[in-house]
């Protein structure tokens, strides 16, 4: 509106200037008569986005890559696990067992130390603007993918940081002795001793098949850190887009051989604010939601179009207690503690009853719980005996570090650790909170330079060996995860003796042993298993929650029928 | 008239100067190392801090400095983000049409609502509903726009759920940033349902665009209610009325087109409070512009970002009084002959 006016700069005279005016007069007639019909047909109207295809997941950050073998970071493995990638076997939440993945058949041999797999024919890899793959999925595909993990001199196995933090709690580099080619489509893996958990750990989301070819590809035209950035998988969807803080975007895989997924596309709407993803769930810009609060469940349940999906996790959260150091290298000092939190309290207060108390390590979910476990009730008086025997009467000061950042298995730790100090005052123990952000926290630790730690921990499949080979045993000291600083030879001979059988009943009197030890000695005092939560409008189905994290769209269809009768209201 | 329009670019020259001038020591101030702050690259290796001593003449007298950092400003190198270590430029052409858009919508939005109701007041003045739109642009200009924001999302988006409450266009529709103006783009690209996506920005763009166009509003309404009165009550309007012209064409031919330049003049003034506004607005709904992202810099104390968009913002607002001004001298004789520019 305003360059026209510039022309008249040069000169101006008297008509130039009337001409000016009626000009003017004529723009702010067409102005009023454009308000008025704007503001008269200003009526607001959501879209259901009903027409096109997709379902947008509201998810809580940014993923590091596209790799979730580099990473035990969850937000990387919901972007990419069972999107862009499959397994050779894979877990079934539903079945609870271990089913066939990309490879549809295996053996174990029957000393438990060779797995053969029997390799699924004609499924394709994934091809993007660079890449065209000009061969199924075969067994160099399976080779390329674990060799890059166990063997460090492999030319990928530095590409983007070298580490594989999943496989190295777990050992794959020792436990695997070797992969056997026997024909394209047939792999054996001979391993050094036998390991009750490897199938489940093979079948963990972080053991993902990459393509060989698309690796090589990239090695020739020098552009190797595409090969995690730039992900070429065999899975149900297409990586399509990243932009960064913003969103991911996937299309549809219409070569998977699991079956071609329902929706067209799948879009990351990346929203770290928990109270934005909900406030876009509700107005229809999202589908499904990460991670919502405890404090927010209310709401979500009052609202008729959402669905909130509960799901026990395999999680823990616990005290640990430094067993080296003054006083709670004393067992009755630990037992004291034990008697004097109030797990109750802190599960109102903190998970606003979304989880369960933890007696054991284990969640009851687990095929290994020790149901008969003798729980340490909340007993102040029975704490200060405790305490009196132990030559504490008069209390003692502990240090408790914690980090403040927001956990699966806590939503709040700096919170807990304030109610675990004003529970254990009343017993005479002074707590001193020490918080640190949570990359300098798990840093930190590895020194051993605090009384108690209020941590946790996420279990990556449904083996119990995962809740204590990597937090309590000898091995794990080293390592630094064992955050109680505690080694008991009996402990691990139990650990070590369940391993060694593959069958189920045989390993469960072993866990059940290590339990009740853990129990007695109490190097940790176990406070709540947390449940897991999402959200999703109603419309949408096939989404289901999985306890070991990694969420999958592979079935996630849109209602139809349903769709169309909100719209006609 | 030209000597008027030297001025006017000398002034805009030697204000981006001292604006250049201030960011540079607020760089030197700052902890850190001054290279580091300058160009965003932390822990530079050998070669690359031979390259930003050579750019930035660190190695010379500090007004050598201040010029080099002028210079590669001026073309186009604001270092790259100490948190993601792309380039600013780069990343800053991407959210500024988001926040123009914004903006300018608000501009247009409050324009729409302000002048008739402003015109209104004026002929009606001293009646109920003079009365009744000054009072209500009274409550409308003390309104907090964040507490605005949080209330509109609270009732339209989540109670009512008419509106979309965050972003700027449901991401199934894929449409690629060229213009970066969402409706642009979505003219541009090839999707299949445009006409949703259409209705879809709209409804995402409502509620900021509203939040942001309440205050200028309120302000075109007071300053188009004087000046028209001052119009309206000028011997020229009586006159008309004595000889019996429609009161319709002698407020809209005669009394509006004089009484809409200070009107235009105040909205310039008005731009810097808009961005303000609008950096507010877009962390309230989310929307991925300029002021979302300077936001998050602040938080993760990101030196270089900071400093570009005190460059481009200040820089920004500057160039745009300074254009208004000299085009409402153009388009107003009577105002030249303040040659000087004391207003």
């Amino acid at each position: 509106m305003l360059f026209p006016l510039g022309v008249t700069l040069a000169n101006i005279n008297q008509n130039q200037r009337i001409a000016m005016k009626n000009w003017l007069n004529l723009i702010l007639k067409s102005y009023f008569f454009i308000a008025v019909i704007a503001l008269a047909g200003c009526t607001p109207n959501i879209d259901n986005n009903s027409l096109t295809p997709g379902i947008v997941y509201c998810s809580e950050g940014d993923p590091t890559s596209f790799n979730p073998q580099l990473t035990t970071n969850e937000t990387t493995t919901d972007a990419s696990s069972y999107q862009l990638y499959n397994r050779l076997v894979e877990y079934s939440p539903s079945l609870g067992t271990i089913v066939p993945g990309l490879a549809h058949r295996w053996f174990i041999s029957d000393d438990a130390t060779r797995y053969t797999f029997y390799l699924r024919k004609n499924v394709k890899f994934h091809s993007n603007d660079n890449f065209t793959p000009t061969r199924d999925f075969n067994a160099d595909d399976v080779i390329f993918s674990i060799n890059r993990i166990i063997d460090s001199a492999h030319s990928y196995h530095n590409i983007s940081g070298g580490d594989y933090p999943f496989f190295q709690h777990v050992g794959f580099t020792d436990i695997i002795n070797k992969i056997v080619k026997v024909n394209d489509y047939m792999i054996t893996i001979h391993l050094t001793e036998k390991d009750a958990s490897f199938i489940a750990n093979i079948a963990a989301n972080f053991m993902i098949i990459q393509s060989k070819e698309y690796a090589d590809q990239l090695i020739a035209q020098d552009r190797m850190n595409e090969l995690d950035n730039v992900p070429i998988g065999t899975g149900p969807f297409v990586y399509d887009s990243y932009f960064h803080n913003n969103h991911i975007r996937y299309k549809a895989n219409s070569d998977y051989w699991d079956g071609t997924p329902e929706i067209e596309q799948l879009v990351f709407n990346i929203t770290p604010k928990s109270t934005n993803r909900i406030a876009k769930l509700m107005t229809g810009d999202c589908d499904v939601s990460a991670l919502p609060q405890s404090s927010e469940i209310d709401v979500i349940r009052k609202n008729p179009t959402l669905e909130l999906q509960i799901q026990t996790g395999f999680n823990i959260s616990y005290l640990g207690l430094n067993t080296e150091r003054v006083p709670f290298n004393n067992l009755k000092v630990r037992q004291a503690l034990a008697h004097a939190i109030n797990k109750k309290a802190i599960i109102e207060a903190v998970y606003y009853g979304s989880a369960t108390i933890a007696d054991s390590i284990l969640p009851p979910l687990s095929w290994a719980y020790n149901s008969s476990l003798k729980p340490h009730d909340y007993d102040i008086n029975r704490a200060k005996e405790l305490l009196t025997q132990a030559g504490f009467k008069d209390g003692f000061t502990m240090s408790l570090w914690t980090s403040p950042e927001q956990r699966i298995y806590n939503p709040n730790s700096q919170k807990t650790a304030e109610l675990i100090q004003g529970q254990l005052s009343l017993v005479g123990i002074k707590v001193e909170i020490v918080s640190f952000g949570w990359n300098i926290f798990t840093s930190k630790l590895k020194d051993y330079q605090y009384d108690s730690v209020l941590t946790g921990w996420t279990a990556n499949n449904d083996d119990p060996d995962n809740f204590f080979r990597p937090l309590f045993s000898c091995a794990a000291l080293l390592s630094g995860a064992n955050k109680v600083n505690w080694c008991d030879n009996d402990f691990d001979e139990q650990l070590n003796k369940a391993i060694e059988f593959s069958v189920q009943r045989k390993r469960v009197p072993h866990y059940l042993k290590a339990q009740q030890s853990l129990n007695q000695l109490m190097p940790l005092i176990p406070i709540a298993h947390a449940l897991r939560f999402q959200v999703k409008n109603r419309n949408i189905g096939g989404v289901s929650l999985n306890p070991y994290g990694s969420i999958s769209f592979a079935k996630a269809y849109r209602k139809k029928q349903k769709n169309k009768q909100q719209v006609k209201k | 008239m030209w000597f008027y329009i030297a001025r006017r670019i000398n002034l805009f020259v030697f204000t981006v100067a001292v604006l250049y001038l201030l960011v540079f020591l607020m760089m030197s101030a700052l902890p850190g190392d001054l290279a580091t702050n300058l160009s965003g690259v932390k822990n530079p290796t050998i070669t690359q801090t031979d390259i930003i001593v050579e750019q930035y003449k660190l190695d010379k007298s500090w007004i050598n400095q201040y010029l080099s950092f002028i210079n590669q400003r001026i073309h186009g190198n604001f270092g790259v983000s100490f948190s993601n270590g792309s380039p600013i430029f780069d990343e800053m052409l991407t959210l500024l049409p988001a926040t123009i858009e914004l903006c300018v919508y608000a501009i247009f939005i409050a324009l729409l609502i302000g002048l008739p109701l402003g015109i209104i007041a004026a002929v009606y003045y001293k009646k109920t509903s003079d009365s009744f739109i000054i009072g209500a642009s009274l409550v409308g200009y003390s309104m907090p726009v964040f507490w605005l924001g949080v209330i509109a999302i609270m009732y339209f988006g989540l109670d009512l759920q008419w509106l979309p409450v965050a972003g700027r266009l449901n991401l199934l529709y894929q449409v690629d940033a060229v213009t970066g103006f969402t409706l642009l783009d979505i003219y541009l690209s090839d999707i299949q349902y445009k006409n949703l996506a259409y209705h879809d920005a709209l409804a995402h763009l409502i509620m900021p665009t509203l939040t942001l166009a309440l205050i200028p509003a309120t302000v075109v309404i007071r300053i188009t209610r004087t000046s028209m009165l001052e119009e309206l009550n000028a011997n020229y309007i009586k006159a008309s009325k004595a000889r019996g012209v429609h009161p319709f064409i002698i407020i809209f031919n005669h009394a509006l087109p004089n009484a809409i330049q200070p009107v235009l003049s105040q909205i310039s003034l008005q731009l810097s409070t808009l961005l303000t506004s609008a950096m507010v607005t877009e962390v309230i709904f989310s929307w991925p512009g300029i002021g979302q992202w300077l936001i998050q810099a602040t938080y993760q104390q990101d030196y270089p970002t900071i400093s570009a968009g005190i460059l481009i913002c200040a820089g920004f607002v500057i160039l745009i009084s300074v254009a208004t001004d000299v085009i409402l001298i153009a388009t107003t004789p009577q105002r030249r002959s303040a040659v000087h520019g004391s207003s």
